[in-house]
């Protein structure tokens, strides 16, 4: 599979818009294809997970939001800001 | 501490008029996903008119933007519509949070493919009504994309599509809400016209 990857990876991107999107097309169905591969198929649901989604799916679409933001504020005022991340 | 203030970034975008679709974190836990991001991933529509409006509502003292190839932000007050073309993926820091911007969502495709398929969620409170990627198309992007934060996402990610898949959202806005039955005006008016 590396070989492939670093064979696909040197091929030129095809410079005519049909062709450069069949290109990437195909790249994405790779792609894909590596992606489930590495996640796991068939993919079972997980109990734990499932509650969370439903209590996020229970919540108001701006409540949804809200929580986030809370979160974000809340991991954030956690982590030691240094020099590399102090921008962002 | 870094800002994030997601009403505050969809004002600015709403106060600009730019048309978008929300994808990426923010649109995976509006369908449920319980990941955290602390930035907004948009597809904006890409005519010119609106990435020049899109520009103008990231432009100002206190934008940064993401250098290629570096982890480092760097002021850039300006921003230019060419500039979404020119990265994968255009990385600024607002005064109201971080907003990446893609012109196309990573073997999805761009705003129009997005769009048909989207859902549409009310903010009340924000004023404003939201359209989001599927969450379908937000795995296939983070699929796609194939970086190891990606893969790490995708249990959660199918997990909320499952649920979504077997009960829907009931705060998910029914297109047929954005049409209204207009009177008729004449004998051969009386089609309901959508918005």
């Amino acid at each position: 599979m590396a070989t492939e990857t670093t064979a696909a990876a040197a091929v030129e991107v095809p410079a005519k818009a049909e062709e450069r999107a069949a290109y990437y097309r195909a790249r994405a169905a790779e792609a894909m294809a590596r992606a489930r591969a590495l996640v796991g198929r068939p993919w079972t649901s997980d109990p734990g997970l499932r509650v969370q989604v439903e209590a996020i799916l229970a919540l108001s679409p701006q409540d949804r939001l809200r929580q986030l933001e809370e979160q974000v504020a809340t991991l954030s005022a956690l982590r030691p800001l240094g020099p590399a991340v102090a921008g962002r | 501490m870094r800002r994030f203030e997601l009403r505050g970034l969809l004002r600015l975008l709403a106060d600009h008029q730019v048309n978008y679709v929300v994808v990426g974190g923010v649109g995976a836990r509006l369908q449920g996903a319980p990941n955290i991001t602390d930035d907004l991933d948009i597809v904006p529509e890409p005519t010119p008119d609106n990435l020049a409006r899109l520009a103008a509502a990231l432009s100002g003292p206190v934008t940064t933007k993401k250098s290629v190839d570096s982890t480092e932000y760097t002021a850039h007050p300006v921003v230019e519509p060419a500039e979404f073309y020119t990265d994968y993926m255009a990385m600024y820091v607002t005064s109201a949070g971080a907003l990446d911007v893609l012109i196309e969502l990573p073997g999805v495709g761009p705003y129009d493919a997005l769009l048909r398929e989207a859902r549409s969620y009310e903010l009340p409170d924000y004023g404003l009504t939201i359209h989001v990627a599927r969450l379908e198309h937000i795995i296939r992007s983070k699929e796609t994309a194939g970086r190891s934060k990606d893969f790490l996402v995708l249990p959660s990610l199918y997990e909320a599509a499952t649920r979504l898949t077997e009960q829907g959202d009931s705060y998910e806005l029914d297109p047929a809400a954005l049409t209204v039955d207009l009177p008729p005006t004449g004998p051969d008016d009386d089609i309901p016209r959508a918005l």
